[in-house]
C-alpha cells in the first residue's frame, strides 16, 4: 500500500470524523435530522446540492464518456450544467417558501400539503419511488466505493464496500443532515481541486492543447467533432441523447431537499445559482478535459489505461507524487460518498418519516424519532450494502433506471405543482403512479436505457421513431401531459389555489427586508417601536 | 492544429450562454424591482435549534 495515498486519504477521513461529531450537536429533531432545521447556510445548501448531484459519474463515468467519445460528449456537460440552473430557476425558491409554509420535511411531505391529498395516496406513492429507485442507486455508490478503494489501496472489491459503508453510515447517523451538508462541502472542494488540478498537469506533460489536439485527430478525428461524426438528424439524437440529463434533475429528491433546507429562499437567486452555477461549469471542464486529454497522452504512450472510466485515477498515479494522489483518491471517494450519503438520508426519510410517522401515524418524542431514522439509516445501509455485495447485474439493471425513475416520477408534479395553480391531487396519483410503473417496465423490460427498434411488436414501431433517445426525455414529458389532462378534468379545492396566488406575490425589494439606510434614518424610539409591534408586545 | 470553429462553439456557447442565465435570474429582482414575499412563517426555522443558536450566541 503507498503511504502516501494513505496520508492524503486519512486526512479526508480526519475531517470526515470530526464534522459527524460537530453535527451531532445540532440533531435533536426531525426537522433538524432531515432538513437542518430549515437553516442551512446558502454556500453549504448549493455545494451540497451539487456534491450530492454528481456521483462517482463525474470522476469516473464522465472522463471515461470523453476519453471513449471525444468532444461529442460534452453535451453531457451541457445538459447537467442547464439541468443546475432550471433547478435554481423552477424550483428551488418556490420549493424553500412551500416547505416553510408547510413545515414540509420531505418532498412527499410538500406534495401532500400542495396538492391537500387526505387520501395519502401521493405520500405512498412518492415514498414507493423513493424506496424503489434510490435504494438502487445507494447499492450502486456503494460499489463504485468500494472498487475506488480497491483501486487505490490494493484491497478487495467487498472489502472496499465495507469501508465504504461503514464510514458512511457513521457519519450519517451520528450527525443525519447537518453533517451530510458540510461534509458534502469538503467533498465538493476535494472534487473542485482534483478536477482543477489534473488537466493543467495533463496538459504540462503532453506539451500543449495543440500537440494534445495532433495526436487525438491522428488516432481517430470523428473524437474532435461535435456529433461525434453524425450529421442531420443522427446528430440531433445524438446531442439528445448526452444532454437529456437535463430533464432529470428537476425530479431528484436528494438534490431539492436541499432548497428545503435553505435559510432563506431569496438566498437561492443571489448567491445560491452563482454559486451553483460557477462550481457545475468549472468541475464539468475539468472532467471532460480530463478524459479528453487523458486519450492523447494514452495515444502518445504517456499513459497506461486498463478501463477508461480509470482515467483519473490512473492520471493522479501518473503525474502527481503519492501524498497529492492520496488527495486524488479522496476526491473520487468523495464524489462516491456525497452522493451515498444524502440518497442515503432521504431513502431512510421515506421509510421513517413518511411511512412510519406519517403514513401510520406513529406519534413519538422529538428525540425517539430522530433515534428511528437512525435505526432506518442503518437497515437501509444494509440492504444496500447486500445489493452492493450480492453481485453487479441487479444493481446495474435497477441504477439504469434510478435516474429516469426519478426524473418522471417527481418531476413533472414538482414542476407543475410550484408553478400551476390548477394542478390537482388527482393528476399527481395518476401521473406518479404512471411514471412509477411505466419506467420499471419500458426501462428494465421493454428498451433499457435508450428506444430502440428492437423491442416487441408496438413498442418496436415506436423505438424506430425515437431510436436512440432516452426513455426517461420522452416518458418525462408524457406523464407531464397525463397530470395536465387529468388536472384539467378535476378540480383542485379553492383554498389550495388561493394559497398558490397568495404564497408567490412579489413585493418592492425594499419592503420584504428593512434596509440598512432606512433603519439608520429612523431614530432609536421608532426602531424600538416597530421592534415592539413585530413582537406583538403592544 | 487545435480545435476547429464549431468544436470550440460546441464548449463556448452553452457555457456562456449559461452564465448569462446565471447573471439574469441571480439579478432578476434588481432587474424587475420586486423579489417573492418572505416572512417568518416562511422562513420556518426549527425552534429548537433557534434557541440553541442563540445561548452559543450564533444566531
Amino acid at each position: 500500500m503507498n503511504t502516501g495515498i494513505l496520508f492524503g486519504f486519512l486526512v479526508y477521513l480526519a475531517l470526515l470524523a470530526y464534522i459527524g461529531w460537530w453535527a451531532n450537536r445540532y440533531t435533536k429533531t426531525e426537522d433538524q435530522y432531515f432538513v437542518g432545521g430549515r437553516k442551512v447556510h446558502v454556500l453549504a445548501a448549493t455545494l451540497s446540492d451539487k456534491a450530492s448531484d454528481f456521483s462517482g459519474w463525474l470522476m469516473l463515468g464522465y472522463p471515461g464518456a470523453a476519453f471513449k467519445s471525444g468532444l461529442g460528449a460534452f453535451w453531457a456537460a451541457i445538459g447537467c450544467l442547464f439541468g443546475t440552473l432550471a433547478d435554481y430557476v423552477l424550483i428551488g425558491p418556490r420549493l424553500r417558501i412551500y416547505a416553510g409554509k408547510f413545515r414540509a420535511i420531505t418532498v412527499p411531505d410538500y406534495l401532500e400539503a400542495r396538492l391537500k391529498d387526505d387520501t395519502k395516496l401521493i405520500r405512498i406513492l412518492s415514498a414507493l419511488i423513493i424506496l424503489v429507485f434510490m435504494t438502487a442507486y445507494v447499492a450502486a455508490q456503494f460499489t463504485a466505493g468500494g472498487k475506488t478503494f480497491a483501486e487505490g489501496f490494493g484491497i478487495s472489491d467487498n472489502a472496499g464496500i465495507l469501508v465504504t459503508v461503514i464510514i458512511l453510515t457513521a457519519y450519517v447517523i451520528t450527525g443525519g443532515f447537518f453533517a451530510v451538508v458540510w461534509t458534502d462541502v469538503v467533498q465538493a472542494m476535494f472534487m473542485l481541486l482534483t478536477l482543477l488540478i489534473v488537466p493543467f498537469l495533463a496538459l504540462s506533460r503532453i506539451g500543449g492543447f495543440e500537440k494534445a489536439t495532433q495526436i487525438i485527430a491522428s488516432a481517430d478525428p470523428t473524437k474532435l467533432h461535435p456529433f461525434g461524426g453524425a450529421t442531420g438528424l443522427a446528430a440531433i439524437v445524438f446531442a439528445i441523447g448526452y444532454a437529456s440529463w437535463i430533464v432529470g434533475y428537476l425530479g431528484q429528491p436528494h438534490i431539492v431537499t436541499r432548497y428545503m433546507s435553505v435559510e432563506d429562499p431569496r438566498k437561492l437567486r443571489r448567491p445560491g445559482i452563482f454559486i451553483s452555477g460557477t462550481w457545475t461549469i468549472l468541475v464539468l471542464w475539468g472532467a471532460f478535459f480530463a478524459g479528453f486529454l487523458g486519450f492523447a497522452m494514452y495515444h502518445a504512450g504517456i499513459l497506461q489505461v486498463s478501463d477508461p472510466e480509470k482515467v483519473i485515477p490512473a492520471m493522479a498515479v501518473e503525474l502527481m507524487p503519492g501524498w497529492l494522489a492520496g488527495f486524488v483518491i479522496a476526491g473520487i471517494i468523495s464524489a462516491v460518498m456525497s452522493t451515498a450519503d444524502s440518497q442515503l438520508l432521504v431513502a431512510s426519510s421515506a421509510i421513517a418519516r413518511d411511512f412510519y410517522h406519517k403514513v401510520l401515524g406513529k406519534e413519538v418524542g422529538k428525540k425517539q424519532m430522530v433515534n428511528i431514522s437512525r435505526l432506518v439509516v442503518f437497515g437501509v445501509a444494509l440492504v444496500g450494502l447486500w445489493f452492493a455485495i450480492s453481485g453487479p447485474k441487479v444493481i446495474y439493471q435497477m441504477v439504469a433506471t434510478a435516474w429516469g425513475g426519478l426524473a418522471v416520477g417527481f418531476g413533472p408534479i414538482l414542476t407543475l405543482s410550484l408553478w400551476w395553480k390548477r394542478a390537482t391531487k388527482e393528476g399527481a396519483i395518476v401521473g406518479m403512479a404512471y411514471g412509477l410503473i411505466s419506467e420499471v417496465l419500458l426501462e428494465a423490460k421493454v428498451y433499457g436505457w435508450a428506444f430502440n427498434p428492437d423491442a416487441p411488436g408496438f413498442f418496436g414501431t415506436i423505438g424506430s421513431w425515437f431510436n436512440g433517445i432516452p426513455v426517461f426525455f420522452i416518458n418525462f414529458f408524457v406523464t407531464l401531459i397525463v397530470i395536465i389532462i387529468v388536472s384539467l378534468l378535476t378540480k383542485p379545492p379553492e383554498d389550495v389555489v388561493k394559497l398558490h396566488e397568495e404564497i408567490f406575490r412579489k413585493v418592492p425589494v425594499e419592503t420584504g427586508r428593512k434596509s440598512i439606510t432606512e433603519t439608520r434614518v429612523k431614530s432609536q424610539v421608532e426602531n424600538v417601536a416597530d421592534f415592539v409591534i413585530a413582537k406583538g408586545i403592544a | 492544429m487545435g480545435l476547429s470553429g464549431p468544436a470550440w462553439a460546441t464548449l463556448l456557447v452553452p457555457t456562456l450562454l449559461g452564465i448569462l442565465t446565471m447573471f439574469l435570474y441571480g439579478f432578476w429582482d434588481r432587474i424587475t424591482g420586486k423579489e417573492y414575499y418572505v416572512d417568518d412563517e416562511i422562513l420556518a426555522y426549527d425552534e429548537d435549534l433557534v434557541e440553541q443558536l442563540k445561548e452559543e450566541g450564533k444566531a
